[in-house]
């Protein structure tokens, strides 16, 4: 007598099929996961809702400097959100204008980082099937988008007892409203975290023949293309992220400055504005981190930055806001 | 391409599988080691195409001048055969360092930089440098090219070895399980190629947040505090240990698969009761090679104790700097010379009437290998000598050196080291679940009730492995694979 449990190929079968139950068990509860908690809480279905039904003429286009830092008032809509590379965004600016009948202004950051190579050497990511929108019918879980996030779901969701809750707060102009107070750090968790995003903000040497350059400069061109005019904004950075960059050795400081010589340069032309608001304020209270606005630097930087590039835009309560031409 | 990503799980590997098997199965065996070879040369220049030219071109100079070398006896040739390998290994690897080191010296601008370190240089050097360095003792039979680029080029040992010896490998391509893809080869290399996957992923991976963020604090010039020091050693130290081992796990079960056996290269090592101990444990492959090609050569311990010591101490500083282009890589392998030295000198001295006890030695080797690692793995001797003032509690972390989710290592640790030192290894694993076979288990008679439990606990154990195998895919799938840190060497 022998056993089929007993043979090599009966260990094979033990083996695989353990693999495949415990593998699809897995599965199964993290897309019960990520429809039962994580995407009701998601900043990001919220953020694809607007982004596909605003019509608004007035947009702005960015990464999380973008989405946190500027707490947009109708009729400006912020499309920004964290972790867009140029593909993202110009993949983004390019379906706006396609389906928006009359663009008018639009603002687009101008931050040397985007230049930065853990954001040029990623693309789309599955951006179109996101925005595409018939998520019901696919396994989420194994999306471009989730799958990469589940350990952290996982992760926050046992951590939190069983919850997932944003602390973000989605504005219904888009902002994405951030808490944190920077004047809680210390000093010395500020350097470190500075030090850290500067070595991965470092601009790719040569940037500007690169393919994410030449994105930059056609989504302009394409803004320009129909009549809209462009604001290119460098966003409110801490005294401590702007100190850090200013004290960079020659070497890897000229990759900074040939960045923002790159948006000067694009905002030579008709139409386009360049405003660099690194320096525009020194309260660490303002600030969630190093190089992020919290909730009130949001608030308080909106009215300013909707001046500086939407300024001859009637706000939705009928006033005016001081034309700045 | 590594062995822990999709493309290979479930790309590259089931179609070489499925080529090999064909090419055995209409074939014969000939066919199916060229289809392997292909497969092999494909593996390695899968990211880097010209990287072909390179292994290729080394294969076929290493053949010519073994056929030559076994043939006229000539040691010149056979100098030029060592010179050609180092030549090789010195550009690819060395170069930066030693015109760094020289730009220092001269304080001038003499630098190389920009040399791309090839993978794998560093182990098909080895192996070929023994390959000849055995032509010219006629230790070898004589291979044909194919079976000699086979040896060479074979997919699963390539990388990051096992180093594997001509003689134990060339002869099992022609032997009768090569490329039959018995069912026993099949289900014991599933295992170990499982058994790696599931400590590479799940053990090693979840390691490196608190082993990176210690290790990162002090390369960015913060000092750490002790708990913080010895939290980010100990995981380095089981990092290393499990990414490693569960590396070489992966290629025994891997070769097995196509019916071709390769030597055990870890065995426990932390299991260690002495540093002499350790080595025999630890990368056994690379400690024969030194031994036989290294120390040997250069007199063992053949002229005393003092030139003994001589000799392991040179063979662990070159030891070293194979491992990396650094002079943190020679104090490491200086380091590790000087703990043989005592050793051997303990043995011979008070070692021969004091016993320290199995839980004192094993702590002390471990901790002696640990202490090590820091040069090991820091960036600069400034950080090495940073995170050695932390672990004597000399400093204070005035920075946070680990992130929020790195916290959940800790758990991760605490399990590595129960593992280490406690749990059997891959090939101990595989006995026991191989136990029912051999034994025959369930034959009948008065051993038939212990029989069943030995065959119970060898189905659980598959079983378990297949549900930890299905996580570390899982985990895989969600956070991409890390590569090997002995890739680099």
């Amino acid at each position: 007598m022998n056993l089929f449990t007993s043979s090599s190929r009966g260990r094979l079968a033990v083996f695989a099929l353990s693999c495949v139950c415990v593998f699809s068990v897995m599965l199964a509860a993290s897309e019960w996961l990520v429809r039962v908690h994580a995407q009701p809480a998601d900043a990001m279905t919220k953020h694809v809702a607007l982004f596909e039904t605003t019509q608004s003429p007035y947009v702005a286009f960015g990464d999380s400097h973008v989405a946190r830092s500027f707490d947009a008032q109708a009729p400006v809509v912020n499309l920004g959100y964290p972790s867009e590379n140029i593909a993202k965004i110009a993949w983004k600016a390019e379906r706006y204008l396609d389906r928006t009948p009359s663009p008018e202004t639009v603002l687009i950051q101008a931050d040397p980082h985007l230049f930065a190579p853990y954001r040029t050497r990623t693309g789309l990511e599955g951006y179109s099937a996101l925005f595409n929108g018939d998520a019901s019918a696919r396994l989420l879980s194994v999306s471009e988008y989730y799958r990469p996030q589940l350990t952290a779901l996982w992760r926050a969701f046992v951590t939190h007892g069983g919850r997932l809750e944003s602390t973000v707060e989605t504005t219904e102009q888009g902002a994405l409203l951030s808490p944190g107070n920077l004047a809680e750090w210390g000093e010395q968790k500020i350097r470190k975290f500075t030090a850290d995003r500067l070595e991965l903000h470092q601009p790719h040497p040569g940037f500007q023949q690169s393919r994410a350059a030449q994105q930059y400069k056609s989504m302009i061109a394409a803004f320009l293309d129909r009549g809209v005019s462009v604001c290119l904004v460098s966003m409110p950075v801490s005294p401590y992220y702007k100190n850090a960059v200013d004290a960079l050795p020659a070497e890897q400081k000229t990759g900074w400055d040939e960045a923002f010589a790159f948006f000067e340069a694009l905002a030579q032309e008709d139409r386009v504005r360049y405003f660099d608001h690194r320096n525009l304020y020194t309260n660490l209270r303002l600030f969630r981190d190093p190089d992020h606005l919290n909730k009130a630097g949001a608030i308080e930087y909106g009215p300013v930055l909707q001046d500086a590039c939407f300024g001859n835009v009637k706000r939705s309560d009928g006033a005016q806001i001081a034309d700045l031409k | 391409m590594l062995f822990s990503s999709f493309l290979f799980l479930f790309g590259f590997l089931p179609l070489a599988i499925l080529a090999v098997f064909l090419a055995s199965r209409f074939f014969g065996a000939r066919a199916a080691s060229a289809v392997l070879l292909v497969a092999s040369l494909i593996f390695y220049s899968w990211q880097t195409p010209v990287y072909f030219f390179l292994i290729g071109g080394s294969i076929v100079a290493n053949f010519l001048l073994g056929a030559r070398i076994a043939r006229t006896r000539s040691k010149a040739l056979f100098g030029v055969g060592v010179a050609f390998n180092l030549g090789l290994l010195g550009w690819f690897k060395y170069i930066g360092l030693f015109s760094q080191t020289l730009s220092d010296l001269v304080r001038a601008d003499i630098t190389i930089d920009g040399v791309v370190l090839p993978l794998a240089i560093s182990f098909f050097t080895f192996q070929q440098i023994a390959y000849l360095a055995d032509c010219l003792k006629a230790k070898h039979q004589t291979y044909d090219f194919l079976d000699y680029a086979l040896f060479v080029a074979f997919f699963p040992q390539l990388i990051a070895g096992p180093i594997v010896h001509h003689a134990d490998v060339t002869p099992q391509f022609k032997g009768r399980r090569f490329a039959k893809f018995y069912a026993d080869d099949l289900a014991s290399g599933v295992f170990l190629f499982a058994v790696g996957l599931t400590k590479k992923v799940l053990i090693a991976d979840a390691l490196a947040p608190l082993s990176d963020g210690a290790f990162g604090a002090v390369a960015a010039g913060y000092s750490i505090g002790l708990i913080e020091a010895w939290i980010g050693v100990l995981a380095y130290s089981f990092q290393i240990y499990f990414d490693f081992s569960g590396y070489s796990d992966m290629a025994l079960g891997l070769a097995l698969l196509f019916g071709i056996t390769l030597p055990m290269n870890f065995n426990s090592p932390y299991k260690a009761r002495s540093i002499v101990d350790f080595w025999r444990r630890w990368h056994i492959t690379l400690s024969s090679f030194l031994r036989d090609y290294l120390y040997f050569p250069l007199g063992g311990n053949r002229k005393g104790a003092l030139l003994r010591y001589r000799n392991l101490f040179i063979v662990m500083l070159l030891g070293g700097l194979w491992h990396g282009a650094a002079w943190t890589f020679v104090v490491w392998g200086g380091l590790h010379g000087a703990y043989l030295c005592v050793n051997h000198a303990w043995d011979k001295g008070p070692g021969k009437t004091v016993r320290l006890g199995a839980f004192l030695s094993t702590t002390l080797t471990f901790a002696a290998a640990s202490l090590a690692w820091v040069f090991f793995r820091a960036e600069s001797f400034d950080a090495a000598f940073m995170m050695l003032a932390g672990l004597f509690g000399a400093t204070q972390a005035l920075v946070p050196v680990f992130s929020e989710p790195a916290m959940f290592s800790l758990p991760v640790l605490a399990v590595a080291s129960v593992i280490a030192f406690a749990a059997p290894n891959a090939l101990e694993l595989l006995e026991r679940v191989r136990r029912p076979e051999r034994e025959g288990a369930l034959s009948g008679g008065a051993g038939e009730g212990r029989s069943l439990a030995v065959v119970a606990r060898s189905v659980a154990a598959t079983a378990g492995l297949g549900a930890l195998c299905a996580v570390a895919v899982f985990v895989l799938m969600t956070s991409g694979p890390y590569e090997f840190i002995y890739f680099q060497f």
